[in-house]
């Protein structure tokens, strides 16, 4: 336990504001980045691959070269999958030595591992739109198991599984270990 | 890096499970709507309480807030569970007695709720009087802040109440 709570809390605001500054101002880049890496994964179970995901600004613009061409193209917003980077940051900012070259590395690595966390998501939340939001097109290509399935998955991601994978991270790769951590 | 990872692991498969057995409770329907909407409706009375200290106008129907200018509907990711159940599951997954993992979730329950009513207060005047600033606040700052609060009572916790104990039986 520090001595005191301020300067870990000066740390924290700290790590805060700078993952909040720097998600805000990557999140326009960070969506393409998005994008390109889950449209295969979505193009993947489909025959023929007609899924296409377009970046517009922070969200991603759902298409499918079957859809009629005047229909209204769902959306899904990337802002609500990515903000527990700012999570992220605070939670390593808040280690011992937060610019020393361990922590550095642990949030590196935390960090490329919420990279891939976000692709599932975008692929969970495109799949759940697919199968519950298209109307009479959702229940024709998915049954009650699939419909459930990816509703859960990407409604779990929303509500509570984009804090918990921030924090397993953190748990996972922070530096060095605390003494509650050598407990577990 | 490689060193002491195993515990980690430990800790975050357990957490992991716990927080989805949690989420699949708190997702039944049975449950949301017997527990989950009437606390939520009792969390929405609690932050119109306290908005109408500043302005007698405000009131709360159901799980909405409302005024005569701006209305908020507090829903499943606003009412606190998500940090509750995110503080569970890490009481859950750390080694520590009953006694301990149930004060430790009383008390971070009882903070996390206290603090989410002023997340409500303050999200309110900010969506009456600052509407550009709301969506931000609304998903980025308030909703970091809340889980951060957990996951500081959860170390915290660890560190006063859950160690001790266990030192003490080795």
């Amino acid at each position: 336990m520090p001595r005191s709570l301020w300067p870990a809390l000066a740390k924290g605001a700290a790590g805060f504001l700078g993952g909040l500054a720097f998600w805000f101002a990557l999140s326009d880049p960070y969506a393409r980045l998005l994008a390109s890496l889950s449209e295969p994964l979505v193009r993947v179970s489909e025959r023929p691959s007609v899924t296409r995901l377009i970046p517009r600004g922070t969200e991603l613009t759902i298409d499918r070269s079957d859809f009629p061409p005047g229909a209204t193209r769902p959306a899904l917003a990337l802002m609500n999958l990515t903000f527990n980077v700012i999570l992220l940051t605070t939670l390593f900012a808040v280690n011992r030595k937060p610019l020393g070259d361990r922590n550095i590395l642990g949030l590196f690595l935390a960090s490329l591992t919420l990279v891939v966390v976000h692709v599932a998501a975008v692929v969970a939340n495109v799949q759940s739109i697919y199968a519950l939001q298209l109307g009479p097109w959702s229940e024709r290509n998915y049954g009650p198991l699939a419909r459930n399935f990816w509703g859960g998955v990407a409604h779990f991601y929303t509500v509570i599984g984009v804090f918990g994978a921030s924090f397993a991270l953190w748990w996972l790769f922070r530096p060095s270990l605390t003494r509650a951590a050598t407990r577990t | 890096m490689a060193r002491g990872m195993a515990p980690r692991v430990i800790f975050v498969a357990k957490f992991g499970l716990a927080i989805i057995v949690l989420y699949v409770i708190v997702a039944l329907n049975p449950v949301n709507d017997r527990v989950i909407v009437p606390f939520t409706e009792i969390v929405a009375r609690s932050a119109a309480a306290l908005l109408r200290v500043v302005d007698s106008g405000i009131q709360s129907t159901g799980t909405v807030i409302s005024s005569p200018t701006f209305a908020i509907d507090v829903r499943n990711g606003c009412n606190g569970i998500e940090a509750m159940i995110l503080v569970c599951a890490a009481i859950f997954a750390f080694p520590a007695t009953l006694r301990s993992r149930v004060v430790g979730l009383l008390a971070a329950s009882v903070a996390i709720q206290i603090l989410n009513v002023v997340r409500l207060g303050s999200l309110f005047w900010l969506g009456a009087n600052h509407r550009r600033f709301f969506d931000l606040f609304h998903v980025a700052v308030w909703q970091s802040l809340i889980i951060l609060a957990a996951i500081t009572m959860f170390i915290l916790w660890s560190w006063k109440f859950a160690e001790k104990p266990l030192a003490r039986a080795r």
